[in-house]
């Protein structure tokens, strides 16, 4: 296949759905810092954005990588891990790239940020366990019957906690192990978006924060008028914003259900068809915002100038929401953001594609080291 | 049914108080950091205000990220015209443009003792009051300028002054803080009309202003004008570029400075240099203490890697401040400069080149088979080799400039051929053994971490080549 330059701004050739935008993918060789990868049909490719200062999304087939591209040996790991994979969605490139990050190949700090965002996981899915149970217990028994989250971590509350769920399952008309099974399946879609009171928050709900806070400080700069990148200021507040609204619609729709958690267990497996649906479109809104906010951090206490410059870049490399995958009511909205980005006829600063910034790369190893703190 | 027991879902325990603090503040919401930030910066301004200022230090990286407003006091408004000029570490010899952070406070005590109450509470009562608090800032000036006056005329009530402020840098710095705040309001005029800092390059309108304001200034306290040179520069990417931005004011006949203005701007560079280097020390040093009493002091790579970074600046300051004394400084400065440079060298080469080499190898063989192949490399270990490979990396960027090239690159060399020696004994280990179920684990984990330090070293290639060979004797494929 041939390397196909293509202009991703307009109309025609922007991508109409998430799965044509491509997922996300850490790479820690700078020219590739916000490369993408999509499957279509039986090829595998690789979107990059910026290349040799053109404002055009350069296609690669992924197979041709490592000739096109010097990569770093975590990038060598990551490319070949994901050419096995057939369905390159947030969550799978998610699960692959901390699976090369434990192995060590970025380094010893980004090997224990992956230790530490694996043990995050198995916590936050027994978390999500707890939480549905208490849920469960106090509202199909009353307040009488409540249990809280330590008494349940408890070798008796455990045992109350069985003997009462035995009960609910009968009620529901389920045996005890679908029961079981529709729980564990719920709580691992939980596992990674968490619920509302959950002691530890989840990175989904995290990284939502995070958009309320770059929302709020560079529509601040904006205001301030602190650099001369307001525009792009102004536009990443925005797109931020619509993001997290677009994605609390997705939260919304997990938290009701996971509420109303007796209709959800019996309406199973649309109930769980839906979750996951849910879960699923969450990560796809959220996909590539977690490099875009640690650009901002990594300059947050720099000077304006240097903000002006990543905010330049952020504008550019924005993660916007395809067309086919809005409601007809937001994507007026959205098309505004898309002219706004194509009028500013800047330049990114994408690095060359030849030899390794030293640099950069440990800047994006940092980012991979931070993502789990 | 449901696991409820196992493992406890609680958050791993912080090491400290500080990770403690830090680790809360990274879960606050907007509106409760505001809260706190605004209860703390309050408790600031009272007398016992450490333990409050202790604490917003720690919030320090959430601050960052998050911005909450700031309170705005008098004693913000105070610094703003030397802002710029504002050093961390305290300054030995004359000052020249700096302004030790640390006399600001005991500075503004003698001002709050001294000044007229009625003046500072009009602007402390309403700090949107423009008039009220130029008065204060007028009334900051007069009160200085007379405790100075009396300071030189009588011996003793110098020394008191000196006791009080804390030293000689304290006590010069006021007179460095009053020329500031005396042109308050043009150097507010400065800042608005010259782009965000670090300034990269001075537009024609950009000239236009900054000419204005400095002919302003010569016109009613012509002996401000390096106070507001050293502004500039402060603000500058490359400020040793100075004297070409005041060749081209003259040359375009916008503003004629005296001939004493290079001179200055000269003084101001080794000044500046002085500083970087300085710093480059107080790192250096900082590296063998502990952050906390009851804490171990950070790994010598840690420490290696950062001093890097800031060498790296200081070197590039030292770089250009040398151009530009060659053309217009004096044979002072330009001993300062090359004992700057001497100064810069020997912290480099202690703390990052001497013993680099030694350093990796010899971590790679403590996390290496000679311990065993059944656990995997020590984590403390590995990363400290790592960080060391890091520095002496970053260092070869500017070994040439502080003539330490050779010694870099020797020990880039010696390190590499370790790691690949300590490799090759390792595979040989590997296949005489053939590690099964964890120890497997282990001697892959091995593996990886001396492919990622000849990454570091000698770049991704070598390090593929050297993980082909690992998985090969592990018999694997990747």
């Amino acid at each position: 296949m041939a390397d196909l330059p293509v202009t991703p701004l307009s109309e025609k050739d922007a991508p109409k759905t998430f799965v044509e935008r491509g997922a996300a993918v850490p790479f820690t060789t700078p020219a590739l810092m916000w490369a993408r990868v999509r499957q279509r049909a039986n090829i595998k490719e690789l979107l990059v954005p910026g290349l040799a200062n053109t404002r055009g999304i350069y296609v690669f087939e992924w197979a041709g990588i490592p000739q096109r591209f010097t990569l770093t040996l975590h990038d060598r790991l990551l490319h070949r891990a994901i050419a096995a994979e057939p369905s390159p969605t947030p969550s799978v490139i998610a699960r692959i790239a901390n699976r090369i990050a434990l192995s060590g190949a970025a380094g010893a700090d980004v090997q224990v940020a992956a230790e530490r965002r694996a043990r995050q996981a198995a916590e936050l899915v027994l978390l999500a366990r707890l939480t549905l149970t208490m849920r469960m217990i106090a509202r199909m028994n009353g307040d009488g019957s409540a249990m809280t989250l330590s008494e349940l971590r408890t070798e008796a509350g455990e045992r109350r906690a069985k003997q009462l769920l035995s009960e609910i399952a009968g009620r529901l008309k389920l045996t005890p192990q679908s029961f079981h099974d529709r729980i564990e399946g719920l709580a691992t879609v939980l596992g990674e978006i968490g619920l509302p009171g959950m002691p530890v928050k989840s990175p989904a709900r995290r990284l939502l924060q995070s958009l309320v806070q770059i929302t709020r400080v560079l529509r601040e700069w904006a205001d301030e008028g602190k650099g001369d990148a307001v525009v792009e200021a102004r536009l990443v507040a925005q797109v931020a914003e619509e993001t997290f609204r677009l994605s609390e619609q997705q939260t919304a729709v997990i938290d009701d259900n996971a509420q109303d958690i007796d209709s959800l267990l019996r309406e199973w497996p649309a109930g769980e068809k839906m979750m996951v649906a849910a879960a699923e479109r969450l990560a796809w809104l959220l996909d590539g915002w977690e490099r875009l906010t640690n650009m901002w951090l990594d300059v947050a206490d720099k000077s304006a100038s240097h903000q002006s410059k990543t905010l330049a870049l952020m504008s550019y490399l924005l993660p916007m929401v395809p067309v086919r995958e809005l409601q007809a009511e937001d994507a007026g909205k959205w098309a505004g953001f898309s002219t706004i980005l194509y009028n500013q006829a800047r330049s990114s600063e994408t690095p060359p594609t030849g030899l390794i910034d030293f640099e950069m790369m440990l800047r994006l190893e940092g980012h991979r080291a931070r993502e789990a703190s | 049914m449901i696991q409820a027991s196992a493992t406890s879902p609680a958050a791993p325990a912080p090491a400290d108080e500080a990770a403690d603090t830090a680790a809360r503040a990274k879960a606050l919401d907007d509106e409760k950091l505001r809260q706190i930030v605004s209860l703390l910066e309050a408790a600031l301004e009272r007398p016992d205000g450490a333990a409050a200022g202790a604490m917003l230090e720690q919030l320090r990286p959430k601050l960052i990220e998050a911005r909450p407003p700031r309170r705005l006091t008098l004693r913000r408004l105070f610094c703003q015209p030397f802002e710029d000029m504002l050093v961390d570490s305290t300054p030995s010899g004359h000052l020249v443009g700096r302004i030790p952070r640390s006399a600001i406070l005991p500075t503004w005590n003698l001002f709050l003792e001294r000044g007229d109450r009625d003046v500072i509470d009009r602007a402390q009562s309403n700090l949107a009051d423009g008039t009220a608090v130029a008065a204060a800032l007028d009334h900051f000036v007069s009160v200085i300028k007379a405790e100075l006056a009396e300071a030189a005329a009588f011996a003793t009530k110098g020394r008191s002054l000196l006791l009080r402020l804390g030293g000689e840098a304290h006590y010069l710095a006021l007179e460095v803080m009053v020329g500031a705040v005396s042109i308050a309001r043009q150097i507010g005029q400065l800042k608005a009309a010259l782009p965000p800092k670090p300034i990269a390059e001075f537009k024609d309108n950009h000239l236009d202003a900054l000419a204005a304001i400095l002919n302003q200034i010569l016109k009613t306290a012509p002996d401000r004008i390096a106070t507001a040179l050293f502004v500039v520069m402060a603000r500058m990417a490359e400020p040793w570029k100075i004297a070409t931005v005041l060749e081209n004011l003259a040359a375009t006949g916008r503003f004629r400075s005296s001939a004493g203005i290079n001179e200055f701007s000269s003084a101001a560079l080794v000044a500046r240099l002085e500083t970087q280097v300085q710093d480059v020390q107080a790192l250096a040093e900082s590296a063998t203490k502990p952050a906390a009493p009851d804490q171990p002091p950070p790994s010598k790579g840690e420490a290696a890697a950062a001093l890097a970074l800031e060498a790296g600046e200081a070197v590039q300051s030292l770089a250009g401040t040398r151009e530009a004394l060659e053309k217009a400084g004096n044979k002072a400065q330009l001993r300062g400069l090359e004992r700057a440079r001497q100064v810069l060298r020997e912290v480099v080469d202690a703390n990052i080149v001497d013993g680099a080499a030694a350093a990796i190898v010899g971590a790679v063989s403590r996390s290496g088979p000679t311990m065993s192949l059944s656990a995997p490399p020590d984590p403390a270990v590995v990363r400290t080799a790592e960080l060391r490979a890091v520095a002496l990396k970053r260092s070869a960027a500017f070994a040439d400039l502080l003539t330490l090239e050779g010694d870099v690159a020797d020990n880039l060399r010696r390190a590499t051929e370790g790691v690949e020696k300590a490799a090759s004994e390792l595979f040989g280990q590997i296949r005489r053994g053939n590690p099964q179920g964890s120890s497997r684990e282990a001697a892959r984990a091995h593996v990886m971490s001396r492919a990622r330090l000849m990454e570091l070293l000698a770049g991704p290639e070598k390090a593929e080549q050297l993980l082909m060979r690992g998985l090969d004797a592990l018999g694997e494929r990747l």
